[in-house]
């Protein structure tokens, strides 16, 4: 797999590195793409000298570093696109950071853009805890009902997973306000046995295809009429360094009646938080 | 890169996180600022009231009030001067005061996060573009370097790059208030275990040092815990659950008739505001409107008996939940036991027998004297409670009170409890020599240890596999007795030893004196609160930071372990338990795990998490910063009001006034008893809805006059029966409350029995009365079948009186029937509970002025009735009472047949 580090020059980009550098550790080729387009938006001389302490870092993890920067030309978006292959091969990272259109930290973004474009795997990122230089030791992977969604993330989790010390795997039963809150004993029962169901699959997969034991994953299964608060306190309770999930498919609709809740989850979350969109 | 922040050098860190020792610039410090907001605990989330607040205006009932009182208004503004407009009025006061008293409920809950606040500080010194500053606590960035000394709070997650004999308290995060030492070295320990970290919310006890920002804000572990205090929803309680239910089914059966008998009515082809006020009336007949306050007062009525017996009750609903628990999962420090640390036992090394000769005990409790801090403050021992202990057996056993003194003049010097290596030391100087003396956890004096002093005379010899073994034999055996064990040992410096020399220098070729188990002594009466809690079937877990053996063996004097349990066989360690995903923990509870030792305040919400799995309703006991949101997962958080931090009480609905767990059983009975009771007053409550439901339907079929109108309906909804349901509300507690199992949280408030016990029995009883006297009024007046009559026609307002003078009466029979289940309800006690009294006077008055009172009679649109009719609707008392009574004796008689067979 290629691995491309799309670089702003940001400090949030700074910090993603440390992800990109461990994720491309984990590779067969350990080897790491920088991208940088020069937008203007940082001096030549600073994004020079922070490249440098990139490629430092890399080598010393042993990863083979090339950096490349290229004229924005038609934008930012265009100018990455013409450079990363697309196909299942390419994985594409980059930060998620304030600046997108009316403030949102991924509505609106380039970001966001690349992955609706669907040409490669793109993993964005939010750092809020530095510290952990890309060790966040216990993940929290949401899974929704859309199965090819998780499949797709795999490939990604496989790379994190030498890092990883537990993981927990979280299904949330989503249900209306009005629903949940009159809901019955015996249709809570029924909907956790599926929820229980559905990750005891989930997880099975995950084994097979990842380098995880099974001592190392637990599957957590809730009901709820908000699934980011569940997924705040599941990151809380279960102390996770990095929430990974699939970017969920946002309709009119959803957006209209329960407001962006990727904006929510990435303005809440107590860890960083990686968001994907695989294609296999 | 070597692993996370604390396993690099401090020089590394600063690279890391892209800072300096001069600090960032303002420029990188603003950046960092929008990348990762303010340091502050909270979540933002704009207009969190404004959505809890329209919650609590669309819940089922608030709506159905609000829709009752709609067409109230409409009925107002097609035909005026009716007073439909005053009823519309009253039932959307009913609606909002409900409404704005659940938003307040809830709202204090916030609470919390302002404690929480308070364990940051509002400005801190950092350096910024290489200057040393004083900022605002919340603008602290990852990045910035920290300056902290003496006396500070630290205001966000930091690795250490300067450090200067530097000391803090982790206790808001570990529940420990020790004092831990912490470096700028490197650390190959994880981030929570290693010593160069500093953690938000702690403080610092001693020295000074710099450090580089690396979380801020609900990042850091104390904002996670603040984060996990907002953002947890607690369980919606039993009581709202029944309520909730009950009241849907009530609604959905109101409004279906309401519809019903609209659509009916305009087939019928009768007018349109004849049918708006018919549907509204069997509505309103339907809806017991005075129900839900009436739970409001019967709640916070318990909330005083309960804070009588110690337990402060902060949410209403929670007087009831506690009443509901299946499992309570206790504290063990200072909840079943005093607190009070005493040596209870002294053993020679390889002996477990105690001592008890003076001269045999003064040797090893001199030593550990001298390894121990204790100062007399106004004629008392002040200290560590373990060395305070020490020091009261060396005065108890020397009848001495100045051996302390002597042993504290001997001293040269101290070295203070390591928490780490869990020991304390001293050296002092006996007969010239000097001595150093050691006393601490077994597990890490056995490896220093090289001679053993073994007999009663004392002497040394070598400390051999076998000695070693035997000393550890000794050790379980103290600690499976419930004891905290101590080991003392000494050795005697040849020479004086260097003023600055470690103690490092002297831990090793050690003679082990002998063992102290220290007890802390169970409340006395903590066995029979536990002994009460068997026979109410309610679970208990002990959740303790304590040794496996130690929590046992309290477990089992206290009798929540059963005696014939096999050892260990009920206890879980944390690390198990840190390693065990929740179906395999739900398995192990299952299986009988009582006992979770060596656990932390975080693995209690693991805990309640898989006892939710299971439906059981759970209260949680705590006390420290960290417990604030386990207490906030449990149906029932229970503080302590003593020990307990200001966040765990503000995070919990209980707090037990003098942290007793026998409180929290007294809370039991009470909530149980006010569960009885709420049955009892609703099933009260239901019985008159009877009487107002059937006058509508037999209006609708028949052609005859309305026996009852609206505003007559809630004279009894909302007046005559109010003070009798709080009375009924008042009920002393059963003998059988707590000889009965949790009930089940399906039980429901509402069920077949209660429906048609209320409606088709002795509704129907107070129904038929009621309009056998309705329309012996009517015919005795004149009226003919068919007749129409007026609302102003005296005779219809004498019928309509008397119809509703029936009804009130009626409710004292009601009443006396309602108090107990099985009996008659008519004993002694009556006279004792004042508001039942008061309600029957009420009753008794209310059913004569609405006759006989004729301003009372205009607002109520009724009129007197001949004084032997009067006197006849009273029997309806003994009436309903008796064919109560016969019925209750039949089903009796029906269950011991059952029984006998």
């Amino acid at each position: 797999m290629s691995i491309f580090f799309a670089y702003d020059g940001s400090i949030n980009n700074d910090w993603v590195a440390r992800y990109a550098i461990r994720l491309a550790s984990h590779d067969e080729d350990a080897r790491l793409q920088l991208i940088h387009v020069n937008d203007g938006a940082t001096s030549p001389e600073i994004i020079r000298d922070k490249i440098a302490r990139i490629e430092m870092e890399s080598s010393l993890m042993g990863v083979a570093f090339e950096s490349e920067i290229l004229s924005p030309g038609a934008g930012v978006a265009e100018a990455l696109d013409e450079r990363i292959p697309p196909g299942p091969e390419s994985l594409l990272i980059c930060g998620v950071r304030v600046g997108g259109r009316g403030g949102g930290l991924f509505s609106g973004t380039i970001t966001e853009r690349m992955m609706k474009l669907g040409l490669y795997s793109v993993l964005a990122l939010r750092i809020v805890q530095p510290g952990l230089l890309g060790l966040p030791g216990n993940i929290l992977v949401p899974v929704s009902g859309a199965v090819e969604g998780f499949r797709s993330g795999l490939s990604i989790l496989n790379r994190l997973a030498p890092d990883i010390h537990e993981l927990f795997l979280l299904r949330v039963m989503m249900l209306s306000r009005g629903h949940y809150r009159q809901l019955g004993d015996k249709e809570a029962e029924a909907l956790r046995r599926e929820g229980a169901e559905y990750l005891e699959e989930m997880e099975k997969e995950l084994v097979a295809a990842v380098d995880l034991s099974s001592d190392r994953v637990e599957a957590i299964a809730r009901i709820s009429d908000d699934w980011v608060k569940e997924v705040l306190i599941c990151a809380g309770r279960c102390k996770s360094g990095l929430i990974l999930m699939e970017v969920p498919r946002k309709s009119l609709r959803g957006k209209f009646l329960f407001g962006d809740k990727t904006e929510e989850l990435l303005r809440g979350a107590p860890c960083d938080v990686a968001l994907y969109r695989g294609i296999v | 890169m070597a692993g996370q922040i604390q396993n690099v050098s401090a020089a590394e860190a600063f690279g890391f996180l892209q800072s300096r020792a001069g600090g960032l610039t303002k420029a990188e410090a603003q950046e960092r600022w929008r990348e990762v907001g303010p340091n502050t605990i909270e979540v933002e989330r704009r207009f969190r009231w404004l959505e809890n607040l329209g919650r609590q205006f669309t819940n089922f009932f608030t709506l159905l009030l609000d829709l009752a009182a709609v067409i109230c208004f409409i009925a107002d503004h097609i035909r005026p001067g009716e007073s439909m407009n005053i009823l519309g009025w009253a039932l959307l006061s009913v609606s909002v005061l409900n409404a704005l008293f659940s938003f307040v409920q809830e709202y204090r809950a916030e609470r919390a996060m302002e404690e929480l606040r308070k364990f940051l500080p509002q400005r801190v010194r950092a350096m910024r573009g290489g200057e040393e500053r004083e900022i605002l606590g919340s603008e602290l960035v990852p990045g910035d370097v920290l300056l902290v000394q003496e006396g500070d709070r630290i205001p966000a997650d930091a690795r250490l790059v300067v450090s200067h004999d530097l000391l803090v308290n982790n206790a808001p995060l570990t529940g420990e208030s020790v004092p831990l030492a912490r470096t700028a070295e490197a650390s190959e320990e994880s981030m929570s275990e290693s010593d160069n970290i500093l953690l938000a919310g702690c403080s610092v006890l001693r020295g000074s040092g710099r450090a580089v920002v690396f979380a801020t804000g609900f990042r850091t572990q104390f904002g996670r815990i603040a984060m996990l205090s907002q953002e947890t929803r607690r369980h919606i309680s039993p009581l709202e659950q029944q309520t909730q239910s009950m009241v849907r089914v009530l609604s959905i059966i109101a409004v279906a008739m309401g519809l019903a008998f609209f659509a009916y009515g305009v087939y019928a082809g009768r007018p349109l505001w004849v049918n708006l006020v018919f549907m509204m009336g069997i509505i309103v007949a339907n809806v017991p409107e005075g129900l839900l306050p009436t739970f409001t007062l019967s709640l916070a009525m318990g909330s005083l008996r309960m804070a009588r017996r110690n337990v402060l009750v902060k949410g209403l609903n929670a007087v009831e939940s506690l009443g509901a628990v299946h499992v309570i999962c206790t504290d063990k420090t200072g909840t079943l036991t005093l607190n009070r640390m005493a040596v209870a036992h002294v053993a020679e090394p390889l002996d477990a027998e105690a001592l008890t000769e003076s001269h045999e005990c003064v040797p090893i409790l001199e030593l550990a004297l001298a390894a121990s801090e204790v100062h007399v403050t106004r004629g008392e021992f002040s200290g560590d409670p373990l060395d305070v202990a020490i020091a009261l057996r060396v005065e108890e056993q020397e009848k001495d009170e100045s051996m302390v003194s002597r042993v504290d003049a001997a001293m040269t010097r101290r070295f203070a409890f390591d928490s780490e290596k869990r020991s304390a030391a001293g050296i002092m100087t006996r007969e010239k020599d000097s001595v150093f003396a050691l006393k601490g956890a077994w597990e890490f004096l056995r490896p220093r240890i090289t001679r053993i002093a073994s007999g009663r005379d004392g002497a040394a010899g070598e400390a051999g596999v076998e000695e070693l073994e035997r000393a550890d034999a000794v050790v379980h055996r103290l600690a499976a007795q419930g004891l905290r064990v101590i080991a003392v040992a000494c050795r005697s410096l040849d020479t004086p030893p260097a003023a600055d020399a470690a103690i490092e220098t002297f831990e090793h070729d050690l003679v082990l004196m002998g063992f102290l188990g220290f007890s802390d002594t169970l409340r006395p009466e903590v066995p029979g609160a536990v002994a009460q809690c068997h026979a109410a079937g309610i679970r208990m877990l002990m959740i303790t930071g304590d040794h496996p053996e130690t929590a046992e063996a309290i477990a089992r004097h206290a009798g929540i372990v059963p005696a014939d349990a096999a050892p260990g066989s009920v206890t879980m360690t944390g690390a198990e338990l840190e390693d065990m995903r929740e179906e395999q923990l739900i398995r192990h509870l299952r299986e009988g795990v009582q006992i979770f030792a060596r656990a932390t305040p975080e693995q209690k919400m693991k805990i309640v998490a898989a006892l939710h799995q299971m439906d059981l309703v759970v209260a949680m006991t705590g006390d420290g910063v960290n417990d604030a949101p386990a207490l906030k997962t449990a149906d029932v958080g229970v503080a302590m009001g003593v020990t307990g931090t200001d966040v765990a009480r503000e995070a919990a609905q209980v707090i037990l006034l003098d942290d007793n767990f026998a409180s929290i059983v007294a809370g039991v009975e009470e909530g149980r008893t006010i569960f009885g009771n709420i049955k009892k007053f609703t099933n009260y409550v239901l019985v008159s809805n009877g009487p107002e439901i059937m006058p509508y339907l037999i209006y609708i079929i028949f052609p005859v006059p309305l026996a009852m109108t609206v505003i007559q309906i809630l004279a009894i909804d909302l007046g005559t029966d109010i003070i009798p349901s709080m009375g009924l509300g008042q009920e002393k507690p059963d003998p059988e409350t707590m000889k009965q199992p949790p009930r089940s949280r399906k039980q429901g408030l509402l069920n077949w029995p209660v429906i048609a016990h209320s409606y088709f029995f002795l509704g129907l009883i107070e129904a038929g009365f009621s309009l056998f006297l309705f329309f012996f009024v009517l015919y005795q007046g004149g009226w003919e079948w068919g007749q129409e009559l007026g609302a102003s026609d005296p005779l219809y307002r004498s019928a309509t009186g008397i119809t509703l003078s029936s009804i009130i009466l009626m409710q004292i029979g009601n009443l006396f029937g309602r108090r107990s289940r099985r009996g008659s309800g008519l004993d002694a006690s009556v006279l004792r509970n004042p508001l039942i009294v008061a309600g029957i006077v009420f009753e008794v008055v209310f059913s004569w002025a609405i006759l006989y009172f004729p301003p009372l009679g205009t607002v109520l649109g009724t009129g007197p009735v001949d004084i032997t009719v009067y006197a006849a609707a009273w029997l309806g008392v003994p009436l309903i009472f008796g064919l109560d009574f016969a019925r209750k004796r039949v089903f009796a008689a029906v269950e011991n047949k059952t029984h006998m067979r």
